[in-house]
């Protein structure tokens, strides 16, 4: 006998018809979202790739597309948002990006005429080049030595009181509780202190994990420096250069907020504003000890002390400003306290004890500097040195004392004076210049 | 410029003058040289030249004059006992269009510049404002008046090397020294454009060794505003070349100022370790040279 299908079923399927739909629905609504959102990114990140093109009149790179669209849309909303917002040379922050590069970079800059102090001196054995430098009240100076590819990263030792000397390489010593590891050196800004007769070197190292600032004695019966320890923060992006206060405290300058080559080429490429300066309080462990000092600055590069501790000099690469900060005593914060464009690259500062003249390192035609990082130190780069008179922490007079189209020395990153003598170190040249400071007043 | 003298001196009995200085005895400070002869010589000097004649041991000196209506060359004696200068000849021809300066090459023969082909201030402007080069050299033989250089971007200062040999031209916006061949007729021949990146006034040559020295701006919308309103600061820059036959082997920097001590530099000289920088409405500046 066929009976008729009870209520109970026919809830029971209307149900299951009703639920189905449901679940259908659902799943093909997102399975449609899911769809809507990546197409949306990948828009949303050719749209943005267009617009720093056109912007930027540059042609996009290949391994700059090769970071996850995600990350990378979102970095470069984020500069884009953070270069709007600053003010740049102030003079220029009426023009579009690409003319503020153009300016920057140097295009159509010429070096037309070579000026000396006095006549000059090639010293060779700073193959690797001589980035940055120290000098020691006894007339010893120390530079760091391999910043570029592919050379060793080492510290070398130049003796003003042994003039016919050339530059010699400084051996290094592991210390009792050193990690230090000579394959994982590749130093950029340097620092000495000097207590109680000793005397203490610090040497930032680009380390391939993480940036820190390597910690050395020097014995000068031996000539060689001992590892003792490093400083590390995870506040450490890519950094410059570090100026000591006490044994174990620094300022030191945070130069870029990235530290692979795609995204480095993009900040720097966007002229960004990430730059910071922070305090290292050594006594206390890595995590906690670095505190930002300064912040929303364009790429600062040298650093450095006026004799007295009162002021801090910051050398701003990216808008080829000299700052002065006034320096707090007690708790080491900074206030701005002057600053004076440039129109130069300036690079690695040195403060001359006797006087307080800033001795400033500097690459006139920025474009050239950069290929010749980029190629591997090949090509030119023309080399200038400026030096500062300042009062009570202003400025007072910028005079350029050297300038040269590379022909004498190519990409000067430092220079100093002592007892009569100016130098010149440099990126990657395998000698360094020693002048008579005759013609300076 | 012509136009400017009938802003400062309009019909007053204004005029310019011609100075000496001593390197000798530079605490003397600069001399005016009185004019004698032709008392309806107005002067308004512009370019400047000497011409020495070895024999006679006279000195004669070439300064190009503006009016509001024409320019021309004057030619004066220098007077060394009386220290004044006695008016030979007015020089004037339709050949000077805006003239400069002047070299001289002879007792009765001279080069000069036209930095621009209208005489008038709006008729520079709208020649200038498209970079149209409408200036030229003219050489002038004792007879005739003839253009030797045509197509020229604001000529501005000329001289002579020591031997006669070669003949200097400064462009200012052009911003290039142009080196010639002279000629036995007056000709001249370009042997090289030297780009120095800065805008070149006047060029002297050093007696001892043969080196040009150049007063140049190196700013030049400063310059320009200063030309308009003297009370403006503008920067001032001297450029030192060194040279060997018709090349230049070297050059350098000797003097850079963003205006805070000197406005508008046009000219220097170079004797002895010392350097006079002249300007164009400021003050002369004395310096001791070491770097050399």
């Amino acid at each position: 006998m066929h009976e008729k299908p009870t209520g109970g079923l026919v809830v029971g399927l209307l149900l299951l018809v009703v639920l189905s739909t449901i679940a259908c629905g659902v799943a093909v609504g997102f399975a449609v979202y899911n769809h809507n959102k990546s197409a949306d990114n990948e828009e949303k990140i050719e749209q943005m790739k267009e617009v720093q093109s056109l912007s930027l009149g540059f042609m996009w790179e290949d391994r700059v597309t090769s970071m996850p669209p995600t990350d990378y849309g979102e970095f470069l909303n984020r500069v884009m948002e953070e270069s709007i917002k600053q003010d740049r040379n102030s003079e220029l922050g009426a023009l579009s990006l690409k003319t503020q590069y153009a300016h920057w970079m140097g295009f159509g800059k010429e070096i037309v005429s070579h000026d000396r102090p006095g006549p000059c001196t090639k010293v060779f054995g700073a193959d690797g080049g001589s980035e940055d430098l120290v000098i020691l009240q006894n007339g010893l100076m120390f530079m760091t030595s391999g910043f570029l590819h592919p050379f060793e990263g080492r510290v070398l030792l130049y003796d003003f009181n042994k003039p016919n000397m050339t530059v010699l390489n400084v051996n290094i010593v592991k210390g009792p509780d050193s990690d230090f590891r000579a394959d994982d050196f590749h130093p950029h800004g340097m620092s000495s202190w000097e207590e109680n007769g000793q005397i203490y070197l610090y040497v930032l190292n680009h380390a391939k994990a993480r940036d820190s600032v390597e910690m050395f004695q020097f014995d000068n019966s031996t000539q060689t420096i001992t590892h003792l320890r490093n400083f590390t923060s995870p506040d450490f992006n890519f950094m410059n250069d570090l100026v000591m206060v006490s044994k174990l405290s620094f300022f030191i300058t945070n130069f870029l907020r990235w530290r692979d080559p795609a995204r480095i080429e993009l900040e720097i490429r966007l002229m960004s504003h990430f730059g910071t300066i922070l305090f290292y309080d050594g006594t206390k462990p890595s995590t906690t000890a670095a505190t930002t000092v300064f912040r929303s600055l364009s790429m600062p590069n040298g650093i450095n002390m006026s004799p007295d501790g009162k002021f801090i000099y910051v050398a701003e690469y990216g808008t080829m400003n000299l700052k002065v900060y006034k320096r707090n005593l007690l708790d080491n914060s900074l206030t701005e306290h002057d600053t004076r464009n440039t129109e130069t690259a300036v690079d690695n500062i040195a403060v001359e004890p006797h006087t307080g003249d800033l001795w400033i390192g500097c690459h006139p035609i920025l474009n050239k500097v950069h290929d010749y990082i980029n190629s591997g130190a090949t090509g030119i780069s023309p080399s200038q040195v400026l030096r500062v008179k300042l009062n009570e922490g202003k400025i007072v007079e910028l005079i350029e004392t050297y300038v040269n189209d590379s022909r004498e020395i190519s990409a000067s990153t430092s220079a100093a004076y002592y007892n009569g003598k100016m130098v010149i170190t440099t990126l990657s040249d395998n000698h360094i210049l020693v002048c008579d400071a005759v013609a300076i007043d | 410029m012509p136009w400017d003298q009938v802003k400062y001196f309009g019909n007053k009995e204004g005029h310019g003058k011609i100075f000496l200085f001593d390197f000798k005895h530079p605490d003397e400070g600069v001399r005016e040289l009185s004019v004698e002869g032709d008392s309806g010589l107005r002067l308004f000097p512009h370019g400047i030249s000497l011409w020495h004649n070895k024999d006679s041991g006279e000195i004669f000196l070439f300064v190009v004059n503006h009016s509001p209506s024409y320019d021309c060359v004057e030619k004066f004696l220098y007077l060394p006992k009386k220290r004044a200068l006695k008016h030979i000849k007015t020089y004037r021809d339709p050949a000077f269009r805006l003239a400069n300066d002047v070299l001289a090459t002879g007792e009765d023969s001279f080069y000069f510049t036209n930095i621009g082909y209208f005489h008038s201030h709006l008729g520079n402007m709208l020649e200038l404002l498209p970079l149209l080069p409408f200036g030229n050299v003219v050489y002038y033989d004792g007879n005739t008046y003839r253009q030797v250089v045509d197509n020229l971007l604001t000529p501005n200062g000329i001289a002579m090397s020591l031997d006669g040999k070669y003949v200097y031209l400064c462009t200012s916006l052009a911003r290039d020294l142009m080196i010639f061949q002279r000629e036995e007729n007056g000709n001249l021949v370009l042997l090289e454009e030297v780009p120095l990146y800065t805008s070149l006034d006047n060029p002297t040559v050093e007696h001892a060794t043969g080196n040009i020295l150049i007063g140049t701006q190196h700013v030049n919308h400063k310059m320009i505003a200063h030309l308009e309103n003297p009370l403006v600061p503008a920067a001032s820059q001297v450029l030192l070349l060194k040279t060997h036959g018709s090349n230049v082997t070297a050059v350098s920097e000797l003097y850079s100022d963003d205006g805070s001590s000197l406005w508008g530099s046009t000219v220097a000289s170079l004797y002895n370790k010392s350097m006079l920088i002249g300007t164009v409405y400021h003050k002369l500046m004395y310096c001791k040279v070491n770097v050399l």
